[in-house]
């Protein structure tokens, strides 16, 4: 997968929780980018969540509903 | 009393659509705190993380917030931890400068704007099909299905589907650009 495909795998709201500890795992391909790579991420994944709030009848992005998600 | 402060006081008592609207006020303030940890930690996981915390803080009757926005700069504080955390568990330490991680300001949430809503629905049905389609499953699935099912239901393989999703905003912001619209940038 080239950078910019491993920067796109890690714009999406969806993250693996470890089975033990319960916490939230980094993205696999966000471990697999250089620092540059990584702030790129970091803006895209702002803009996704910027488009998803404009988008979402009730202002929601995907991260929001994924903790909602998570708690249920 | 700001309105993250009446959305908290709301979660404190339980009331599942207080806490909803305490996390769509606070994730963009608080994602914008963590932009000096985005070389060293994955913010995404950092800011899911402390918002499941803020939950246990919510619920916790010994626990007083005072102060203006007092749950937001609670919960930056929290995602600061779990940003060290992180970066401990990592082995990043070396990639951190102290100096960059002195306390930020909170500023306040930008208004919701309905024309944006037009116009980016607007830019989105110009756009080809298939990246169409992939920017489209990414935004409804994106928070329960991981790439590889979202792909596989578009029957696109997995870099085919980056692809059209990179294309789609690429597209989208030239679409968006064209009607004077740039998506806020982020403070640093």
């Amino acid at each position: 997968m080239n950078d910019q495909s491993l920067i796109e795998a890690a714009a999406t709201a969806f993250r693996e929780r470890d089975a033990a500890t319960g916490r939230i795992q980094p993205s696999p391909a966000w471990c697999d980018l250089t620092p540059d790579g990584r702030e790129a991420v970091f803006r895209l994944q702002y803009d996704s969540r910027l488009l998803e709030r404009a988008l979402d009848a009730d202002g929601l992005s995907t991260t929001v509903k994924a903790v909602l998600r998570r708690l249920s | 009393m700001t309105a993250i402060d009446r959305a908290f006081a709301r979660a404190r008592r339980n009331d599942e659509a207080g806490f909803t609207e305490w996390l769509r006020l606070v994730e963009l303030p608080l994602r914008r705190s963590l932009a000096r940890f985005a070389r060293v930690v994955d913010v995404e996981a950092v800011v899911q993380e402390t918002l499941l915390r803020m939950l246990i803080v919510a619920r916790d009757p010994e626990r007083e917030l005072t102060g203006d926005n007092a749950s937001l700069r609670f919960a930056i504080g929290v995602a600061r931890n779990v940003a060290h955390e992180e970066i401990r568990k990592l082995g990043h330490e070396d990639l951190v400068d102290p100096a960059d991680l002195e306390q930020v300001e909170v500023d306040p949430e930008p208004p919701s704007d309905r024309g944006l809503r037009r116009a980016i629905l607007a830019c989105i049905e110009r756009l080809p099909s298939r990246p169409r389609s992939a920017l489209r499953q990414r935004l409804l699935m994106g928070h329960e299905s991981p790439d590889r099912e979202i792909a596989a239901s578009l029957r696109m393989r997995l870099n085919t589907f980056f692809q059209n999703i990179t294309r789609a905003r690429r597209l989208l912001a030239e679409c968006l650009a064209g009607r004077g619209i740039r998506l806020p940038e982020i403070p640093r």
